[in-house]
């Protein structure tokens, strides 16, 4: 972007892309970053806690409440038929608060307490007594596909002649597999603080990544105009998009007996209630036909998609899009269609979680290809080399997107390079010819994520930034801090506007107050959109300050020079404070709001076609596992990552997010299962259930590196590129890896593994003394 | 009832309290509110806290610092110990070490599980000279982090100890004398029952510290419940929400906290942590030393003990398969009378054991192995730290001249109770070499057990990898190799 009010220099060039610290290090080790639960709690605050159904479908006959509310320290029960403007939403309103004649889910809330403190109100909410009349529910992806039980019609997406070129093509297979969900397992549990301040109006501090949905769905279930309500969020403890529509319910409940009683109310979720009231990442069951040629070159390829979306919309069509929107991943299928199923079904209603159903998407396209290698008994990085997007022809995605910004052939071959693949993978051949117990599997698998909302209206941000008199800078916009690191990078370039040093530079909790009608922090977009709507208001702000400077030192434009903290102004220096105070007293207006909205993109949903992407971010991960035939365990042994996030801002925080992606990532595909029995009861309801991956499972030999010289080839804030969710898609590799090791064994069966990859997953793979 | 906090040199004194109050919820209703609560079960470490206990053995005297899940523990079993939470590691403006490598390496970002980390750093911190990555995993994991992939918090704990020697004293070490004798005087102050009393109802809480006294209040009531790490029992307080009326803490019971060592045999006193009786159990049976690993976490090994995983009488327990491999014995003791009970007939049903009412275990027996004796023990679940075992298999060969005349199998996970496998000892001791051993093993454990298929595993995964981890000693016993994933970070 030409600059034409200023320069900027010095500090402000070793700013941008210094790996300056999240801005909460220093409280987040001693313990004094509050979180909701620890802001000082006003006097008379009162605790919610939630009855659950336990049925996953049924009639609700009655509800006895007696019990409960005669329970000391409690104040009131809370039921479906007690609220007004019962349901809420993401983008339908088909979410009751509370479940209203009957449940759709085991899970759902039944009751709200409203009690002294938090404990009552639990000891409270189980002594709610419902009873339900059981209905057949529909749980899994199979049985909502037999009954045809969908939220929507099936979404398509083609091009060319995918049926004819499977037909025409040399070889041709097909298959199925499934791929699990993911619970969000963010460390702190959904939470909120409603206060009421006066005349009704309301202050309500919400762990969300989505400050204006709440505050516009608290509008709607309060029945009071969106400006009588503040929804403020200054961190949240994790959120992977588990916070971006399951945040809303727990706001309006608590804000809900905070206008009945006029004192503040506060929930935070117990940790079983919050897995079981809450979605997940959508699992999938995927079914392909694939037809290519003796090189394993894709000719055409169908793949139906069948995604678990739960009882209630929220975000799931845009989740099965972003599916198919990336079930090419990074190659060329000139002849493709993809069709996509949602699922409706009695569990918690599935959401978004980082990748937005991206990551399975890609799964099935990597499944694939090393299906086709298999087939092929070729390695299946060739047939990978073959497939890929090229710069000049080959690079028209099934949407109709011309990829501009290629770089997956120089970044695969540059990772395959260094790490010496052709080498390794003839030591892993060699290994694997000897040992028979043992054996090991590798592979190397790209990714190729776009950037955008989809929903074309959402890729708007808005910052509001105040020079104060002492020259102290304090930022706000819209977008939240969740841990990826967002308010540093976006002070960051507040910062090196002004050609200030970082501490200058105070970022407000993020506050509907401050900035309106904000998107979520979601889908990467983080500090794409907030810094550049910073970035705007910086440079409102410096237009002031070139008129005010022009007039008061006589001199053009280009003479003013923002740098280590003073400001060059022709032949003079000043300090940046008393230029702020010189311009305060010459009554220069020293705060801007900022806006921006992402150019180029647009989207055609009927004919699933246009530009939805601005841009792409790419990256490649090779993974060695080594897998223990007899049980079916296995270690990942060696992971090396190449990951393009242009010109990085903070490659600290960059890094950060590639590595806690990928682990993320392999925790979906390998040690993370939900599971629920046949009535529909979510049975993994607790970590002690539910594995995460835990330290030891973070690999000894694991390099990430961030693609060196490189730049976003679109006008992005710094040239950077989006990095919150395209790591995680890196741990398909380690996926891949294990299929890959199994294909080694004597009777491995790879084509039968299933997502996740657990140890008895692999086992049945390899073995079965049934057989 | 009084403990030390953090840096204050004033014992807080916790009379008026619940002895149903977990150390987390007394931190938070005071305001301290750096310590997070995750998942209230012991699970997640956002809690964890350090408590540093009084250590004499002959004339030394000395600190143990060791990590605490507060989520689960109970407030009262502080007393006499120095309680350190994350706020009480910063002096004024200045971060401890453990902090400041933590902010250098990009340890945190939602910065939630954070608090956790870096108590379970500052217990390494006290507890180790030097550092691998052995050490940084196994004393981290009793801590998850759902944002950071861990390796940012690996780079910090290397960083600690490649500042140590250049670093400031910290807060702990400076006034590790000021602080001995500040323990010293609170342990001096005398164990009364205590009682709470809240509106109409009472609750009673016991810290005997000798065993005739412990067997004497139980006698008196029988209903009480027995605590000593508590990591189980906590559970139920914030998971099921119980109120127990009546709890007997034992962890101060001198008798039941001894480990005897002799040639034949260990006696482990049903007090003691896994913690303690660590460097006995290894050395006398070297095999244990990977199970023992990913028994749990650290910070629970620190404080669970062998007895409380022999009383609770889970299905799934660790210790029960091994100890009955070894024909371990029991000691139970009601008022003045002891008898010695088989463990394998101590589990009589789901969570039933044999103890009468007013019985408690004192001790644990366990034979050393004879030089003709082998043994192997296998854990299979779905992660390798921290998990509770899909199946535990603990095989103890007998062999003559190098070949297998004698086998004793014990199986957790196979049944509702920790049992032996009598069908696959026989076959195996038959079928040792035999080229189809595992169909036969498989055959023979489908007469021992029917699992369930639950949450950890399928049915038919327990009995069919059991076959296959029999296998695999087999391999082993014959020197082939086969390495135990859960042991290798590099192949």
């Amino acid at each position: 972007m030409a600059n034409t009010n200023n320069k900027s220099t010095d500090i402000s060039s070793s700013i941008i892309g210094s790996s300056a610290l999240h801005e909460s290090a220093s409280m987040h080790v001693q313990g004094n970053a509050p979180y909701i639960d620890d802001i000082p709690e006003p006097s008379g605050t009162l605790h919610v806690a939630f009855c659950l159904s336990n049925k996953a479908y049924g009639k609700i006959k009655s509800i006895d409440i007696d019990k409960a509310k005669k329970a000391n320290g409690v104040h009131s029960v809370l039921l479906a038929e007690d609220i007004e403007h019962l349901n809420i939403g993401a983008i339908r309103l088909d979410e009751p608060l509370l479940a209203d004649k009957e449940v759709l889910f085991y899970g759902q809330a039944v009751a709200a307490i409203l009690a002294d403190s938090h404990e009552i109100a639990r000891k409270a909410a189980s002594m709610v007594s419902v009873e339900i009349e059981e209905l057949e529910p529909i749980i899994t992806i199979d049985q909502a596909m037999s009954k045809k039980s969908f939220l929507e019609e099936p979404i398509k997406m083609s091009t060319g002649n995918a049926k004819g070129a499977i037909i025409k093509a040399t070889n041709s297979i097909g298959g199925e597999f499934y791929v699990g969900g993911q619970e969000h397992y963010y460390l702190e549990s959904q939470s909120a603080l409603a206060i009421p301040t006066e005349n009704g109006e309301l202050l309500v501090h919400s762990s969300t990544q989505n400050p204006s949905e709440v505050q516009h769905l608290l509008a709607h279930v309060l029945n009071i105009p969106q400006h009588c309500i503040e929804v403020a969020t200054r961190r949240m403890g994790g959120a992977f998009g588990g916070k971006e529509s399951d945040s809303s319910q727990i706001a309006c409940i608590c804000a809900l007996f905070a206008q009945q009683t006029k004192l503040p109310v506060k929930s935070k979720l117990p940790r079983r209630d919050d897995i079981l009231m809450t979605g997940k990442r959508h699992d999938f069951k995927i079914e392909y036909q694939v037809g290519f040629d003796n090189k394993g070159l894709i000719n055409g390829i169908i793949i139906d998609f069948a995604a678990r979306c739960g009882y209630s919309f929220d975000l799931s069509l845009a989740i099965v899009y972003r599916a198919l929107f990336h079930a090419d991943n990074a190659y060329y299928l000139p002849n493709a269609s993809f069709c996509g199923y949602m699922c409706k079904t009695n569990t918690s209603s599935n959401t978004a979680f980082r990748g937005f159903g991206g990551p399975q998407g890609m799964l099935a396209i990597e499944n694939i290809i090393e299906e086709i290698a298999n087939h092929l008994s070729v390695d299946a990085y060739k047939i990978r080399k073959l497939n890929f997007y090229q710069n000049n022809s080959n690079n028209i995605t099934p949407y109709g997107q011309v990829i501009e910004d290629n770089i997956i052939n120089e970044l695969v071959s540059e990772i395959a390079s260094d790490t010496g693949y052709e080498r390794r993978r003839k030591d892993v051949e060699e290994f694997n010819n000897k040992s028979k117990y043992i054996k090991k599997g590798l592979a190397l698998t790209p990714v190729k994520f776009g950037i955008s909302f989809t929903k074309k209206f959402l890729n708007q941000a808005g910052a509001l930034i105040h020079i104060y008199k002492d020259g102290s800078i304090y930022l706000s916009h819209g977008g939240t801090e969740m841990g990826q690191g967002l308010f540093v990078k976006v002070a960051q370039v507040v910062a090196n506007e002004f050609g200030v040093e970082l501490d200058r530079v105070k970022v407000s909790a993020t506050s509907t107050a401050k900035v309106p009608n904000t998107s979520a922090t979601a889908a990467s977009s983080g500090s794409d959109l907030n810094g550049m709507a910073a970035k705007d208001a910086c440079m409102r702000i410096k237009k002031n300050l070139v008129a005010f400077a022009r007039k008061r030192y006589n001199i053009k434009e280009d003479e003013i020079v923002y740098s280590n903290s003073h400001v060059l102004l022709g032949g003079k220096k000043i300090s940046f404070n008393k230029f702020i105070s010189s311009a305060y007293f010459n009554r220069v207006e020293l705060f801007s709001n900022g806006y921006y909205k992402t150019p180029k993109i647009h989207y055609d949903e009927i004919n699933a076609y246009g530009r939805p992407f601005y841009y792409y971010s790419y990256g490649a991960c090779l993974s060695e596992v080594v897998v223990d035939c007899l049980t079916g365990e296995y270690k990942l042994t060696k992971v090396d990552i190449l990951h393009d996030v242009g010109a990085s801002i903070n490659p600290g925080i960059d890094y950060g997010q590639i590595v806690g992606g990928f682990i993320q990532g392999m925790g979906w595909l390998c040690s993370e299962e939900l599971k629920w029995d046949d009535s529909g009861k979510l049975l993994t309801t607790g970590a002690s259930t539910y594995k995460i991956p835990s330290i030891g499972d973070t690999p000894e030999h694991f390099n990430v590196k961030i693609k060196p010289d490189t730049s976003n080839h679109e006008d992005t804030i710094h040239k950077s590129k989006a990095v919150g969710e395209p790591p995680l898609m890196l741990a398909i590799s380690v996926w891949i890896a294990i299929k890959n090791a199994i294909s080694y064994a004597e009777q491995g069966r790879a084509s039968e593994l299933n997502a996740p990859a657990s140890f008895e997953e692999v086992f049945f793979c390899l073995n079965n003394l049934n057989n | 009832m009084h403990f030390l906090f953090n840096q204050s040199i004033k014992p807080v004194d916790l009379a008026g309290v619940n002895p149903n109050m977990t150390v987390l919820q007394w931190l938070r209703q005071n305001n301290h509110n750096g310590s997070k609560e995750g998942c209230a079960a012991g699970d997640c470490g956002a809690c964890t806290a350090v408590v540093g206990e009084l250590i004499s053995t002959g004339s030394k005297v000395f600190i143990e610092y060791k990590s605490i899940n507060t989520c689960i523990a109970l407030v009262l079993n502080l007393v006499g110990k120095h309680l350190i939470t994350v706020e009480g590691l910063a002096e004024g403006d200045k971060l401890h070490p453990v902090q400041q490598a933590m902010v250098q390496a990009n340890g945190s970002q939602c910065g939630f599980c954070t608090p956790g980390f870096v108590m379970s750093l500052f217990a390494l911190y006290h507890n180790e000279s030097s550092i691998d990555l052995d050490k940084i995993n196994e004393s981290l994991s009793g801590n998850l982090c759902r944002c950071t992939g861990y390796k940012p918090i690996i780079n910090a704990a290397f960083l600690i100890f490649a500042k140590k020697s250049q670093c400031h004293e910290d807060f702990y070490i400076k006034n590790n004398a000021k602080l001995i004798s500040s323990l010293q005087e609170i342990n001096e102050i005398e164990n009364k029952p205590y009682c709470y009393t809240d509106k109409n109802k009472k609750i009673y809480y016991n810290s005997p510290i000798g065993i005739d006294q412990l067997a004497s209040i139980f006698q008196k009531h029988p209903d009480a419940k027995l605590i000593a790490g508590g990591s189980d029992l906590g559970l139920d307080i914030t998971q099921q929400l119980k109120e127990f009326e009546n709890i007997i803490n034992i962890q101060n019971v001198a008798e039941m906290k001894t480990i005897e060592n002799n040639n034949e045999y260990i006696q482990i006193g049903a007090a003691v942590s896994y913690h303690s009786a660590w460097s006995v159990l290894v050395e006398s049976f070297p095999e244990l030393r990977s199970l023992l690993l990913r028994f749990a976490s650290k910070p629970i090994r620190n404080w669970a003990t062998i007895g409380g995983n022999i009383a609770n009488a889970s299905p799934i327990g660790d210790m029960p398969p091994v100890l009955i491999a070894l024909n371990s014995l029991v000691k139970l003791r009601k008022g003045s009378n002891v008898r010695k009970v088989n463990l394998q007939d101590f589990f009589v049903g789901y969570r039933e054991t044999a103890l009468k009412e007013g019985e408690f275990i004192e001790s644990i027996l366990v034979p050393k192995l004879s030089s003709n004796e082998r043994l192997w023990v296998h854990k299979i679940s779905k992660r390798y730290e921290d998990d509770i075992s899909a199946v535990c298999m603990a095989i103890k060969i007998t062999t003559d001249d190098g070949v297998l005349i004698e086998s004793r199998i014990a199986f957790g996970g196979m049944s509702d109770i920790p049992k032996r496998a009598k069908q696959l000892e026989k076959t195996i001791v038959s079928n040792w070499t035999h080229k189809d051993l595992v169909h036969k093993a498989y055959l023979a454990l489908k007469e021992d057990f029917s699992p369930i298929d639950d949450v950890r595993a399928t049915s038919e995964y327990r009995l069919q990898v059991s076959a296959r981890l029999i296998e695999k000693t087999a391999l082993n016993f014959s020197s082939i190799m086969v390495p135990n994933m859960a042991e290798i970070r590099h192949y």
